[in-house]
């Protein structure tokens, strides 16, 4: 069938009304740059979408230092509207100006791999996603939304409507690695969040995209450097556990053997990168 | 009197203000009333036994208006070439028993919208049993592959020969004499030709009976006649109108919508567009074959070759399109523009399951000339001679004949590398620097010498 | 199917038109509207060729929903042309050869004019950054970031005659 219905809510309890009534026969698509390819391309035949874009959730608050995003703000939004290096570097790196216009903060969660370039960038910052239903709102660790290959923690009747951030503390590096030019699929992206004290690591948040089947933190690796100065012999072995304990998936992009060579060298290049720079208190 | 030069000149394109407009007529920005909209069912693997296709399902989408199967097809088995006598038929317009690639056109959907014809091809249930699969080209020719022809082997036959075989003098002798034996694999990569525009064309049948076919085809009259022939109608009964091509580099060179256009709209005598979409232009089409090339050169101390064995598989995928006479190009191509006195050349044209693989920019010369001068560096390099020099030395001058008989007659290898010395900042010693295609104008002969 | 009838403004004119669920910008202007410069290479947001402008941004019509675009201007390369002759980043195009197909051109010229509309000089590396998301198969790219810098330079220069 053609798609039945198009629904353009313009409050969230029109939304979350559709959202309880429909539940998982109700796609839902905020800039479209997800879901239009795959209706295009006669992958999925959708009977009801739901589009979230007018629902005013493409803003971004800011108090002491905690930054609130919301949804449907566009990754264009996102350069207008913050000077944070970090996420604008991430909002850069997620396609060109167009798809930019287009595809939001909320959508870029549910990229399929390797896509989501926003997304591993917000999960080394430690995100929290507010996630809400008619009658409940909760807030959940980033790291708990994504549940697996395809799946996440959410519920068929619940929407994402916002991200928070935490005060960014400490240094950030942020790398994508492409085969072609970009905008271009990552065969490799790194994202690290560091703290230093005198030179040794005290926290540190290692996401890597193009090393499982969503964004994933390398909790091994940055075991191995907490409590350690960023030396060589740290920065090795963290690389390498990051690359044993990758996943990558296997596409026309690069094979999984590849992204894996790809995660030691970049996430290696990236904390070498951290060293040189200075601590930031 | 006009002047009429412009050699030298910049002179606007004919289509420029077209372009710049967007008012240029791609073959799909034609519309017309009733215009429908074919989508094809493909095969999801490789290889296998079809045991049943049911359309019914899909005959319950709105929009939907026919389905196509091999039964529809006048004359469904062809090869592109046979129009220059190249055969025998070996490729079906829409599968029959078996598939033989990934994405090998099963039926055809011909509905209201491509999305009800895509909704529908969705829902054609194909049951198959897969059979093995082979994926390279030296293990298609094992005896114990599976075989994909009719004829039963998994090669083109050239004249009775396995493959297209070159030979000039006695290679074995000229091993003998040479100082040394250079060897060296080669292999290349399949690549999309991807133009911006996807392969596409629209058949609309006239109230004279004729059918009007718009299509993006760099190949204007090998699709009306291979069409013609497939739906059988007669070749003045097809009118086609190409010309405009939105990027092709040969990937618009097979003959694969026109055929299903005009059968759809033969069929429902409404006009009918056959457009791939992107996943189908980069996953189905043709796109330049792997090649993979083993050199054995015979070369003496100073880096004069004396002797030339090749042997050489092309990967034409499952189906000929173009590939055998790629190989015939590619045979006559592997000496590289370089005088071999002694060459023997054996150029196979290989089936495996994989998508046909047919033109880009150069029909098989472009792997030769990579494995060429690949194998002209190995041997400089080997016998720690300059790579210049190498060249030079070996490189064919008018007179000269090729491993496969043809005089030379258009050398432009020394100037061309005479240029690009210059070009380069790079010193020609005096003999290099003077040397010239044209043998007669040296007053001793041989320039080389 | 339910159509549904919308209000869009292309280049200027208000319009009503029946649209699908969903249906993308790039099918109404093309198969409802007849403005054909809007290329359909790949409707993955992949090639650009669709490129058209909303409320002044650059966006793949090719993903959006016909029916998101109610309520914006939205321009195609049917609106920059004029009446007569070409605009200056047509001519540019036509000039310097920034083509060879053509079936890229109406997407780069679109992103192109949307780029000297917020940057009236850009840099290469500016041009080559905003064109990215564009792609051209046959003539290279040089050209083309030529033809945006010409452009560039022809409209300042009208701007400085005129002021």
């Amino acid at each position: 069938m053609t798609i039945e219905a198009y629904y353009r809510p313009e409050t969230l309890e029109e939304a979350l009304d559709l959202s309880a009534e429909y539940r998982s026969s109700l796609d839902i698509i905020s800039g479209g740059t997800i879901a239009m390819p795959a209706i295009n391309e006669g992958k999925t035949f959708p009977a009801r979408v739901m589009d979230i874009r007018d629902l005013d959730l493409d803003f971004v608050e800011s108090s002491n230092g905690e930054r609130t995003l919301g949804a449907t703000l566009t990754l264009t939004g996102v350069l207008e509207k913050i000077d944070e290096p970090f996420l604008r570097d991430a909002a850069r790196h997620t396609g060109g100006w167009s798809i930019r216009n287009m595809g939001t903060v909320g959508g870029n969660l549910f990229s399929p791999p390797p896509l989501g370039d926003f997304a591993v960038a917000l999960l080394a910052l430690d995100a929290e996603i507010e996630v809400q239903q008619r009658d409940e709102q909760r807030w959940i660790s980033l790291s708990e939304f994504y549940a697996g290959p395809k799946s996440t923690a959410i519920e068929a009747d619940e929407l994402v409507t916002a991200v928070r951030l935490p005060p960014i503390d400490g240094d950030t590096t942020y790398t994508k690695y492409t085969r072609s030019q970009e905008p271009a699929r990552a065969i490799v992206t790194v994202a690290v969040n560091l703290e230093r004290q005198d030179g040794v690591v005290e926290t540190v948040r290692i996401a890597l995209n193009g090393a499982g089947p969503h964004p994933v933190r390398m909790h091994e690796a940055e075991d191995i450097l907490e409590g350690e100065r960023l030396e060589r012999d740290a920065i090795e072995r963290a690389a390498e556990a990051a690359a044993e304990g990758a996943d990558p998936p296997e596409d026309a992009i690069a094979s999984a053997w590849y992204r894996r060579k790809m995660i030691r060298h970049h996430l290696s290049n990236a904390l070498c990168e951290l060293r040189n720079q200075e601590e930031t208190k | 009197m006009k002047e009429l030069r412009s050699v030298g000149t910049s002179v606007r394109r004919r289509d420029g203000d077209g372009h710049v407009t967007g008012q240029t007529e791609f073959v799909d920005d034609r519309s017309f009333p009733d215009l429908k909209h074919l989508h094809v069912v493909r095969s999801p693997v490789p290889h296998a036994e079809i045991e049943a296709v049911d359309t019914s399902q899909a005959e319950a989408v709105s929009g939907f208006v026919t389905a196509l199967t091999h039964e529809d097809v006048p004359n469904n088995i062809y090869t592109i070439l046979r129009l220059i006598d190249i055969g025998p038929n070996e490729e079906p317009l829409l599968a029959e028993e078996r598939v033989r690639y990934q994405g090998e056109p099963i039926a055809a959907i011909v509905a209201d919208t491509k999305r009800a014809a895509m909704e529908a091809a969705s829902k054609v249930e194909v049951d198959l049993t897969e059979l093995p699969a082979v994926f390279d080209v030296e293990e298609a020719l094992e005896p114990d592959a599976p075989t994909l022809k009719e004829w039963g082997t998994n090669y083109f036959e050239y004249e009775g020969h396995e493959c297209r075989r070159v030979r000039y003098g006695d290679v074995e002798k000229g091993f003998k004499e040479a100082d040394h034996i250079i060897e060296e694999r080669y292999q290349t990569s399949p690549i999309e030709q991807a133009p911006t525009e996807t392969t596409a064309a629209i058949a609309k049948p006239e109230s004279n009976g004729r059918f009007t076919v718009y299509t993006n085809t760099q190949a204007l009259y090998f699709s009306l006649d291979n069409t013609a022939m497939i739906v059988d109608v007669p070749f003045s009964k097809l009118q086609f109108v190409g010309g405009t091509v939105g990027g092709g580099f040969g990937g618009k060179v097979d003959v694969i919508v026109e055929p299903l256009a005009t059968l759809a709209a033969k069929k429902t005598g409404y006009p009918v567009q056959y457009k791939f979409t992107r996943e189908e232009e980069m996953q189905v089409s043709s796109p330049r074959g792997a090649w993979r090339m083993y050199y054995k050169d015979g070369v003496t101390d100073d880096g004069e070759i004396v002797a030339r064995q090749v042997t050489s598989y092309a990967d034409a995928g499952a189906y000929n399109r173009h590939t055998p006479y790629a190989v015939t190009k590619h045979a006559a191509n592997v000496g590289g523009p370089y005088d071999i006195p002694n060459a023997k050349f054996d150029c196979y044209c290989v089936y495996t399951t994989k998508q046909p693989s047919s033109a880009m920019r150069g029909f098989g010369v472009t792997p030769a000339s990579f494995a060429v001068e690949g194998q002209m560096d190995k041997i400089a390099d080997e016998l720690g001679l300059d790579r210049w020099e190498v060249r030079f030395k070996n490189a064919y001058q008018n007179g000269d004949v090729t491993p496969h008989r043809k005089e030379v007659e258009d050398a432009t290898l020394i100037e061309t590398m005479q240029s690009a010395a210059e070009m380069v900042g790079r010193d020609l010693p005096p003999e290099y620097a003077t040397m010239s295609s044209f043998k007669e104008q040296d007053n001793e002969g041989d320039s080389r010498v | 199917m339910s159509g549904k009838i919308v209000e869009l403004t292309v280049n200027g004119r208000t319009v009503e038109e029946i649209v699908d669920p969903m249906e993308p910008l790039q099918s109404v202007l093309r198969n409802k509207l007849g403005n054909m410069a809007t290329k359909t290479g790949c409707k993955q947001g992949g090639c650009g060729s669709c490129t058209v402008l909303v409320d002044g941004e650059p966006i793949v019509s090719c993903l959006l929903p016909a029916e998101a675009a109610v309520g914006t201007e939205i321009t195609t390369l049917e609106g920059i042309t004029p009446d007569d002759g070409l605009a200056p980043v047509q001519e540019a195009f036509r000039d310097h050869f920034a083509m060879q197909c053509g079936y890229c051109t109406p997407g780069m010229i679109m992103t192109a004019e949307a780029l000297l509309e917020r940057n009236p000089d850009p840099s290469r590396a500016e041009i080559e950054d905003a064109i990215s998301g564009n792609v051209c198969r046959c003539t290279g790219y040089d050209p083309i970031v030529d033809a945006i810098e010409a452009a560039s330079e022809s409209m300042n220069g009208q701007g400085d005659d005129g002021a």
